[in-house]
């Protein structure tokens, strides 16, 4: 219950969250609107009376010569995001160190963040670099049973290989995300481990506590995800729900619950105990991230 | 069933009429430790030209694979890795001599009319002792060796697997200009006489073997721990076997049995597009082998499902299937390259039990492969048109009949035509994104890439056909593709046959769209340019301008529609015989919107931005697909802010 008290406590953060995220991505979503509206003004109201397949046809046609420029506007606007993702997570591990039991001010916040940022910046790359090493060498274990099924011709083994390999590369990017998670805490100590040493002390609190760790991925992640599949499901004109709602009203109550859920992720993972001051007698015991 | 095969062999020889052009009578051991066939026996060709005929050609296709400096091998290299063999593939005549004692063999050469390249054996001439007249017949004994190589593409060995393809000397067509033999390029297939086979083959005990035709015989011990069995076909032109250990492959015999496998709804509508009554599209039954691998059982049932609904469905469309048996091989994991071919009655598909598994199992890759290679039983198989020289003549007629039966399929089992829904789509994207203007009318070996091939040989073709069925109405074209089946069965069709019988079906003349899509390569694009308008002077009505445009090279005449403010839509077609042109008209109330091709009978158009004007600017599609866009958006920032 902490990552939901939590969240609710840093509400000013989920909505700062949500907005950057909107804002982020706002280039590329201009971009196309300014492209795409121009055509699609001149179809009908009743779009179901469209030839099959005209609309994708339209829009392909409308986007052509634009690939670049919008796969470029979108990439920056994931750095963007990765950028302030690295900030608040500094920022909100900062303000729990130092805390007077006060709701943080979101600029206080913030400013805290920019202090941290490249130790907390660390800590993520670490995390990336993890995952990457670990997805390449599933996928290069994966390519040599396959191979070998291939010449030995047996199906079972090429089938279990690539269910193996799903299963591990689903493992692996779940423990990176945990262990990840956990270190952005022990980034923020006030002892200030080497960001290395933070990120494996985060691996061996996943690793301790899988459980747990992996119940607040699946909470969290899980109503993110969620969130974004039944906005899909408005979007859908076969779908019940289908203009009774406004499309983008859902969408936009979609990204706010994958802000908020972000948010109380992260602080699922807090060390139960708190962090604090190690001139302090009594030094901070590793609990594990709770299933909050 | 199987014991009525030979009798129905009999029967369909007597209905069809006169006898094959070529003969074969032979007898091939196959030794499953070298891989390598030795084959012998009698090649009887008849003259059935017009004029005498001083040598014969002989398609020695195995050659192929005997280098890296073969036609084929240059062509293949970048379409697969290695282009080294192990080992090569080969196929050499021991012995070729008349029925009264004339060696051939030293005569003979290899020629190599499409390239020059001296490296290329797979056509040979082979001057005859005198000149054999119109009718005369000239009766060959022949004796060769052929090694199979590492299985690549079509013919060779995968471990124990044995796809044997295009193993024996094959004589090429005569045709009225003389002969058409060309060498095995990369891009496109084969091209041969409709024949009859008596074929004998020894393998290993304990081997299946699927093949051409039916069994004349059952198996016989011949000694040495070998098996003869022997195989009889009449009026195909090609035999191939697969052959395999019974530990690796099972065959299984089933039926198509049309009471139980026509689905009534299917049947009804082809009723109702062919105008015929239904017990006039009664199909027969039709014996099924299926030769699959042991591992694959899980996935039987749904490639003989998949079998019978594509037997039922082509049935329905296009005519009975014509011979006793059709054979199924699905290719064992390590054999790809046997997978998805043709040859008559018996077809290639691929599995594998990842299609057992989300998300391999919506692709429906398997019934796409099987009605593929099942429709071309009529579309090379029934037709024989040249696929070196004609590609599209088969390709695009099997494409388009692929997409349709995955469209009936798809309404029989939802789901079934895979994430893009829209029958086509798939090609009219991968159309649009070709650079190049694509002609279909080119020989196979005469383009630059395989992606350009596919897309003159199958692409088009089928969003053409597609088309063209639009412009002249599913009945009448339904009906012109029937008949020309019917009509060129046991024979070699050329475009001109295809162009006559449908103008013929429809009632109208089809030569300018065969001139000009087939033939050519203008694409069909056309805009609303402007619409002008304002009120008439005297008060009554409407004087509007409505500007159009050709931005293609195709000229085609279109429909456009015309919708008033009151409701109205009024219907013209603009040949577009000029790059633009600007109607003056006096309407009873304003023009609301004005679309070029409003029912999109022109697939082969896939610039479609510009189709249209509106008045009023609609806020409905605009707003759908903002909303599309802020989802995807929202997905990315979900995974891209972690």
């Amino acid at each position: 219950m902490t990552g939901l008290a939590g969240a609710v406590r840093h509400h000013r953060l989920v909505l700062a969250d949500w907005l950057v995220g909107v804002a982020a991505f706002g280039p590329p979503a201009l971009v196309v609107d300014r492209l795409l509206a121009p055509v699609l003004g001149r179809l009908p109201d009743a779009i179901g009376s469209l030839p099959p397949g005209e609309l994708a046809l339209i829009t392909r046609s409308a986007l052509e010569g634009h690939g670049e420029v919008l796969a470029g506007l979108t990439a920056g606007g994931i750095a963007a995001l990765l950028v302030w993702s690295v900030l608040w997570r500094s920022g909100v591990g900062a303000w729990t160190v130092w805390r007077r039991g006060r709701a943080p001010r979101l600029a206080h916040l913030l400013g805290l963040g920019l202090v941290g940022w490249w130790r907390m910046a660390g800590v993520v790359v670490a995390g990336l670099v993890f995952v990457g090493l670990a997805l390449a060498a599933i996928a290069a274990l994966t390519a040599v049973a396959a191979t070998w099924s291939l010449f030995r011709g047996s199906e079972m083994v090429l089938v279990g290989s690539v269910l193996a390999g799903c299963a591990a590369a689903v493992a692996a990017l779940g423990l990176g995300r945990a262990a990840t998670l956990a270190a952005a805490w022990r980034a923020v100590r006030p002892d200030r481990p080497p960001v290395l040493w933070a990120w494996l002390g985060g691996l061996g609190v996943a690793l301790r506590h899988p459980l747990a760790a992996t119940v607040a991925l699946l909470l969290w992640d899980g109503a993110a995800a969620a969130a974004l599949g039944l906005a899909l499901l408005v979007l859908d004109p076969g779908a019940a729900v289908a203009g009774r709602v406004p499309a983008l009203v859902a969408v936009a109550a979609a990204s706010l619950v994958r802000a908020f859920s972000r948010v109380a992720l992260h602080l699922s993972f807090e060390p139960a105990a708190g962090l604090r001051d190690p001139a302090r007698a009594d030094h901070p015991s590793e609990a594990a991230p709770e299933s909050r | 069933m199987r014991s009525f095969a030979p009798i129905l062999l009999g029967l369909l020889l007597a209905v069809t009429g006169s006898a094959a052009p070529v003969e074969y009578d032979l007898e091939v051991v196959l030794d499953t430790e070298l891989h390598r066939l030795s084959g012998s026996g009698r090649l009887r060709w008849t003259n059935n030209g017009a004029d005498a005929v001083d040598h014969l050609q002989l398609h020695l296709y195995l050659n192929a694979f005997a280098s890296p400096s073969t036609t084929f091998m240059r062509g293949w290299a970048g379409r697969v890795e290695p282009t080294t063999l192990e080992p090569w593939g080969w196929i050499r005549i021991d012995s070729l001599t008349t029925d009264d004692g004339v060696d051939l063999l030293p005569g003979l050469e290899s020629i190599q009319p499409d390239d020059g390249n001296p490296d290329d054996a797979t056509l040979v001439r082979v001057p005859l002792p005198r000149p054999l007249a119109p009718g005369q017949l000239v009766d060959l004994r022949l004796a060769f060796t052929a090694q199979l190589p590492e299985l690549v593409a079509r013919a060779g060995f995968a471990g124990d697997f044995h796809m044997v393809a295009q193993w024996y000397p094959k004589p090429a067509v005569l045709g009225p200009g003389g002969w058409v033999g060309h060498q095995y390029h990369a891009f496109g297939e084969f091209f041969a006489d409709f024949a009859s086979y008596r074929v004998a083959i020894d393998v290993p005990d304990g081997w299946v073997v699927a093949a051409t035709g039916v069994e004349a015989a059952g198996a016989e011990a011949v000694g040495g721990g070998m098996q003869r069995l022997r195989w009889q076909a009449e009026r195909v032109h090609d035999f191939a076997f697969a052959a395999a250990p019974g530990e690796l492959m099972e065959v299984t015999d089933t039926d198509f049995d049309p009471v139980r496998d026509v689905p009534p709804d299917w049947l009804e509508e082809a009723s109702a597009r062919l105008g015929a009554a239904p017990a006039e599209l009664e199909l027969p039954p039709v014996e099924l082998r299926m030769m699959i691998p042991r591992s694959q059982r899980p996935l039987a049932g749904r490639m003989v499902r998949a079998t019978r609904l594509a037997v039922a469905w082509l049935g329905l469309a296009y005519g009975p299937y014509p011979y006793p048996r059709l054979t199924v091989v699905s290719p064992p994991l390590g054999a790809e390259g046997a997978a998805g071919m043709e040859y008559p009655t018996l077809v290639t598909t691929g599995a594998s039990l990842l299609e057992l598994l989300p998300p391999f199992r919506g692709r429906r890759w398997l019934e796409t492969v099987t009605v593929h290679e099942i429709a071309h039983q009529y579309f090379y198989g029934l037709l024989a048109s040249n696929e070196g020289e004609l590609p599209w003549l088969d390709e695009g007629l099997t494409q388009y009949s692929e997409i349709r039966f995955l469209e009936a399929l798809g309404r029989r089992y939802p789901g079934a035509t895979g994430p893009l829904g829209a029958a086509f789509l798939g090609d009219r994207l991968e159309l649009a994104r070709r650079r190049l203007p694509v002609t279909v009318g080119r020989a196979a070996w005469e383009h630059r890439s395989w992606g350009d091939y596919a897309a003159a040989a199958y692409t088009k073709p089928a969003l053409a056909l597609a088309t063209l069925e639009g412009l002249v109405g599913p009945g009448p074209f339904a009906r012109g593709l029937r008949r020309y089946v019917e009509r060129y069965a046991y024979r070699h069709p050329d475009v001109a046959d295809l162009e006559r019988t449908l103008s013929e079906v429809a009632g109208q003349e089809l030569g300018w769209f065969f001139e000009r899509v087939f033939a050519g390569d203008a694409e069909p694009d056309w805009a609303v340019l402007d619409v002008r308008q304002g009120p008439a002077g005297d008060g009554e009505g409407w004087l509007a301008e409505v500007e159009l445009g050709r931005p293609g090279d195709l000229v085609a005449p279109v429909e456009v529609s015309i919708e008033l403010a009151d409701g109205t839509v009024e219907r013209r077609t603009w040949d577009s015989a000029d790059r633009w042109v600007v109607w003056r008209l006096r309407l009873p109330a304003a023009v609301a919107a004005v679309t070029v091709d409003p029912e999109g009978v022109w697939l082969l158009e896939t610039r479609r931005a510009d189709n249209r004007w509106r008045r009023e600017p609609s806020t409905v599609a605009r707003g759908w697909v903002r909303s599309i866009v802020a989802w995807g958006l929202a997905a990315a920032a979900a995974l891209g802010g972690g």
